[in-house]
């Protein structure tokens, strides 16, 4: 105990975290405000909010997954060359030779499914507990577009084994988009890198997948979550139900009036 | 840790048991997840040239000849006596590529103009230590071998 | 929240115990168990062997995109000691290729990649080429090795030869293979009569056991239609008519005749080529009942000259005069006579249908008749069944296995399709061939070694592309004559039935040569086939001699060895050949001795000293895999052997 406190009491550990131990509720709210990682987060959250079956926990689990994919995907790319020839190879080498390359390739694959399930009941639960009513209405249009891109991700990660199924799926998806009217054949072709599923088309499919969607998704997850506090947390419950449990996770010991904005924040508007 | 868990720390409460065990996993889980990545990081094996390889048939030197192979990177040198060593072509001082200059019977490196003799030692120039000597044998059926994993001394050689 | 922390718990624990699967999965894969009782195995041995360090070996060979991982579980492979070690330890038998340069796959093919049993030997069902079954092995030699004839490969060899009897390329596309002679359908109107075409082409086997022609399952009503089309084809490629037979042939033969007519046929040697009554050579068809099969007249001008009713059939052409002709003829006309064939229909006059040749024209383009047999103004040729170039690597979804109840893979698919084509599809037109089960594991084997993309280029063997001077002048017309290459080779071109003329000038006495061709004796008596007795003017046998003697020489063999005769040279060479080599186990000198090998009296007579002396210090040099045996002799002794041999004449005769 000594030795933690002279560590936390020390010009290192100061400099990194400013605020000192969450005893109060405005050093809680600092512990927040001051971590790069946290600031997204609402100082104080209702208590109702954080219970399981509020939310289910479909969105956080949904970044869990994209975390974890993130992770494993990346570990994957050690191996991986998205190359027409090396591509199915590496595939097999993954799963006989590399050790644990069949776990990481596994979780990868798994989390990916997992990852466009709870994606999806996510935005069911948003629908019935009428989330995406005003002022949620904005980030309900990110969350459309995060479910897109998700399904992008899982789309592009197809292609990469280069396997039959791969071949063929992309084959067939991209000539659905070369259905659209006027643009469809341009898309395509830009998508492929060419007028057939080969080399350009692994190339392109492998930056989308590596770069561009996970950045774009990040960038919208940031916004998504920054929405949520800006739009006064979680729509959680009716407002009857929730006028009779005011009591705050964080607030225990506060006086309630003095968090009395709190207790009706289901009918803030957004600042 | 609250208060009453430290008052009452002989035993757990029932859910403090499973914030330990939960916690305790997780920990063992991040611990070995990260074991097992390293091992993972580790290839199993190498898209490499191998470093044991044939080189022909003894006959195939001439007597007294210094012969460079480009791919493994090495010199297969027949001495008159009719010995054979095998000398790694890779500068000891940055790496290049030495070259073997029969006019004037030294191994000279083209970028920072290192010398060694005909063994491998230092003759001139900045290289600290002598070219490597890599250990060379005869297979059953009559071929030179070299084993570029194995470094011998400039004494040792393979007499055919 | 209470609840909470128990599911935190409980996950956390099932989180841990899934990823701690994979470390233990790690520890105990099938390899390292492999390498580990490998260890254990060679402990109890009595040779040392090194033991294997634990980890994953893998060949990569990049020139074949070849990964293979098999060397981490077959450990013993170039341990001679483990000849009898339990699988995967086991020694490979006599190896021709380093595994370090070629690695495994590329003739035993399965998964290299793969480390566990079930996915490396490839009976997955994402894996298109399992490992091949050890009869069918040499398939793989065929991928790289484009010789004609591949060393250590018999299989091989035998299944491509087989594909070339057969003419499979008639229907099918094969590359590298050549059609061997099949005869032309012109003309065969004024050879055979309806009754027997109709019962050939209903099942050829029926009528003659030796035939290449397969069964096409013909129906009564087919045959008959394709026979009439057939039949209307009475013009000879060459000519429109048949030189008529002379008056003596048209009756009742004289018996005098037949008598002459029966000398001759021995005489010629005639079954060395052709099978009689169970008799004779397997070169040519069998005529034991050819008078049943061709009209009389056909076969006076038949043997009159072959070519000019079938060109390029191999039958030499005898220079018969006009009375051995017709004797000739009178004997096999009244000889070769199918007694068993059933009765002629009572002539009652054949009437065709109308549309008997739009009919037949179908049914002979149906069935693809001209893929072996040229027709005068029917076009033909077309390679009307799959093509088998890829069979090798043809993706496993593209094989059809229709009707056929076997398991699904490439081999057994392949040997079935040759074995009963006709069971795969209800409307299949392949022929059924009756091979036996070596002849279809060969045809297999051959089949299953054409793969589209070829071998990169450090690893393929090409045939030997010299060229094969073609023999012009009066000589080439003579050797074209009596077709001296369908047995003879000279300078690379020509069969392999009796021995090389390249260098026969060097090898043999003129005198010798001319006597032989006056009178062709059989030096070899356990052979079938015999050198025919052609008949040769002097004309002839005058140049094809001195041709020989001038040309067909080998300079290497002019270094003749000092022969002193002396008494001790053929001292020493007598007890060289009776007792230190046992010569006379095999060849017979002065009336004693073997019948391997051909006899060795005249020696003197027959050939020239240097062929003998380099042929005992090598006999292998131009007759690779003979059966005499290399001695290794000193110069001395194959001199003194030499001597011997040619000294000995004296004494026995």
């Amino acid at each position: 105990m000594k030795l933690i406190n002279k560590i936390t009491a020390g010009r290192i550990w100061r400099s990194i975290f400013r605020t000192g131990l969450p005893s109060t509720n405005y050093r809680r709210s600092l512990v927040i405000l001051n971590n790069f990682f946290l600031h997204l987060h609402p100082a104080k959250v209702k208590k109702s909010s954080i219970k399981f079956t509020t939310t289910f926990y479909l969105g956080g689990l949904s970044f869990a997954l994209f975390l974890i994919l993130t992770v494993t995907g990346i570990f994957l790319m050690f191996y991986y060359h998205p190359a027409v020839p090396l591509a199915y190879r590496d595939m097999k080498d993954l799963e006989f030779v590399v050790s644990n390359g069949k776990l990481l390739r596994n979780l990868h694959r798994w989390s990916a499914h997992a990852m466009v399930v709870t994606a999806s009941l996510h935005m069911l639960r948003v629908f019935f507990t009428r989330a995406f009513h005003p002022p949620r209405e904005f980030n309900w249009v990110i969350g459309v577009f995060l479910l897109l891109i998700t399904l992008l991700l899982s789309y592009t990660g197809y292609l990469l084994p280069w396997d039959q199924l791969a071949y063929w799926g992309v084959s067939v998806g991209t000539n659905m988009i070369k259905a659209m009217p006027v643009v469809g054949d341009k898309i395509r072709f830009l998508l492929l890198g060419g007028n057939i599923t080969g080399e350009n088309a692994l190339l392109r499919f492998y930056v989308l997948h590596c770069v561009i969607l996970p950045l774009v998704l990040s960038v919208l997850v940031g916004v998504h979550f920054w929405r949520i506090r800006k739009d006064g947390g979680l729509q959680a419950e009716s407002a009857g139900r929730l006028s009779e449990k005011t009591d705050l996770i964080l607030g225990e010991k506060t006086n309630p009036r003095k968090d009395e904005s709190l207790v009706h924040s289901n009918s803030i508007r957004s600042k | 840790m609250s208060d009453s868990a430290q008052q009452d720390s002989a035993f757990y409460s029932r859910r403090q048991f499973f914030v330990v065990m939960g916690s305790g996993a997780l920990a063992v889980a991040t611990v070995g997840g990260i074991a097992l990545t390293g091992e993972f990081l580790e290839p199993n094996v190498l898209y490499e040239p191998p470093n044991k390889f044939l080189v022909g048939t003894p006959d195939q030197y001439p007597l007294d000849s210094v012969f460079f192979m480009a791919k493994p990177q090495i010199f297969i040198i027949r001495e008159a006596a009719g010995y054979f060593y095998t000398l790694s072509a890779v500068c000891t001082h940055l790496g290049c590529i030495v070259n073997w200059k029969p006019q004037e019977g030294a191994i000279a490196c083209p970028c920072h103009g290192s010398r060694f003799n005909k063994t491998g030692e230092v003759i001139a120039g900045p290289a600290p230590k002598p070219l490597n000597h890599f250990a060379m044998s005869l297979t059953v059926d009559g071929y030179l071998q070299v084993d570029k994993g194995i470094l011998v001394d400039p004494e040792v050689i393979l007499k055919v | 929240m209470r609840d909470l922390s128990k599911y935190f718990g409980i996950v956390s624990v099932i989180f841990l115990i899934v990823m701690a699967i994979s470390p233990f999965k790690e520890y105990y894969r099938q390899w390292r168990q492999y390498q580990r009782e490998y260890n254990k195995h060679i402990e109890d041995l009595p040779q040392r062997i090194s033991p294997v360090e634990e980890g994953l070996k893998q060949i990569w060979v990049p020139e074949l995109d070849v990964i293979d991982h098999c060397t981490s579980c077959h450990l013993g492979l170039n341990e001679p000691a483990l000849a009898d070690a339990p699988q995967p330890f086991t020694a490979h038998p006599p190896m021709y290729h380093q595994p370090e340069r070629f690695g495994c796959t590329p003739c035993h093919q399965g998964q290299g990649v793969a480390t566990n049993v079930e996915d490396s030997f490839g009976f997955t069902g994402d894996w298109d080429e399992p490992v091949l079954s050890a009869p069918l092995i040499e398939s793989s030699c065929g991928t790289c090795h484009g010789e004609e004839r591949v060393r250590h490969a018999p299989v091989l060899n035998k299944g491509k030869e087989l594909i070339e009897k057969y003419n499979c390329a008639g229907c099918h596309e094969i590359k590298g293979v050549e059609k061997e002679f099949t005869p032309r359908l012109d003309g065969v109107g004024s050879k055979v009569s309806r009754d027997w075409l109709v019962r050939w082409l209903e099942n050829p086997r029926g009528v003659s056991a030796t035939t290449r022609m397969p069964n096409f399952h013909l129906s009564n009503r087919d045959a008959g239609l394709l026979a009439d089309f057939l039949l209307s084809f009475t013009e000879f490629p060459t000519r429109e008519k048949l030189e008529p037979l002379p008056g003596v042939l048209q009756d009742e033969i004289p018996d005098s005749l037949y008598e002459r007519g029966e000398t001759l046929f021995r005489q010629a040697r005639c079954i060395s080529c052709h099978l009689v009554q169970g008799k004779g050579g397997s070169v040519a068809p069998e005529i034991g009942t050819v008078a049943s099969k061709a009209s009389r007249q056909w076969i006076y001008n038949f043997l009159q000259e072959p070519r000019s009713l079938q060109p390029g059939i191999p039958m030499s052409r005898y220079a018969f005069s006009s009375g051995e002709l017709q004797a000739v003829t009178a004997y096999i006309a009244t000889e070769f006579i199918d007694w068993d064939a059933p009765e002629e229909a009572d002539t009652v006059a054949h009437s065709p249908d109308p549309n008997f040749y739009e009919k037949g024209l179908k049914l002979f383009q149906e069935y693809n008749c001209g893929g072996c047999h040229a027709l005068a103004g029917v076009t033909t040729g077309e390679e009307l069944g799959p093509s088998l170039v890829n069979l090798r690597k043809k993706p496993m979804y593209q094989l059809e296995f229709g009707l056929k109840d076997i398991p699904h893979t490439r081999e057994r698919y392949v040997i079935e399709k040759i074995k009963d084509p006709r069971g795969f599809l209800s409307n299949a037109l392949m022929p059924s061939y009756q091979f036996s089960d070596q002849q279809r594991l060969a045809i297999a084997t051959a089949l299953l070694s054409f793969q589209q993309q070829p071998t990169p280029a450090p690893y393929r063997v090409e045939q030997a592309n010299t060229p094969k001077p073609v023999l012009a002048g009066e000589f080439g017309q003579l050797v074209e004559k009596y077709q001296c290459l369908t047995c003879h080779q000279i300078n690379g071109r020509g069969g392999e039935i009796a021995p090389d003329l390249s260098r026969s000038g060097s090898q043999l006495n003129h005198e010798w040569i001319k006597e032989y061709f006056r009178l062709p004796y059989t030096l070899r008596p356990i052979l079938t086939e015999r050198m025919p007795n052609f008949f040769m003017p002097e004309k002839d046998i005058e140049l094809l001699s001195q041709y020989i003697s001038l040309v067909l020489r080998d300079d290497s063999l002019e270094t003749e060895p000092r022969l002193q005769s002396t008494a001790a040279d053929v001292e020493l060479g007598r007890k060289l050949y009776f007792n230190n080599y046992g010569c006379q186990a095999c060849h017979q000198l002065g009336g004693k001795g073997g019948y391997v090998g051909p006899p060795l009296d005249n020696l003197d007579q027959r050939l020239q000293p240097g062929w003998v002396y380099q042929r005992l210090k090598n006999p292998h040099r131009y007759q690779p895999g003979i059966l005499e045996p290399t001695f290794n002799l000193t110069d001395e002794e194959a001199r003194a052997l030499t001597t011997f041999l040619f000294a000995e004449r004296g004494n026995q005769r």
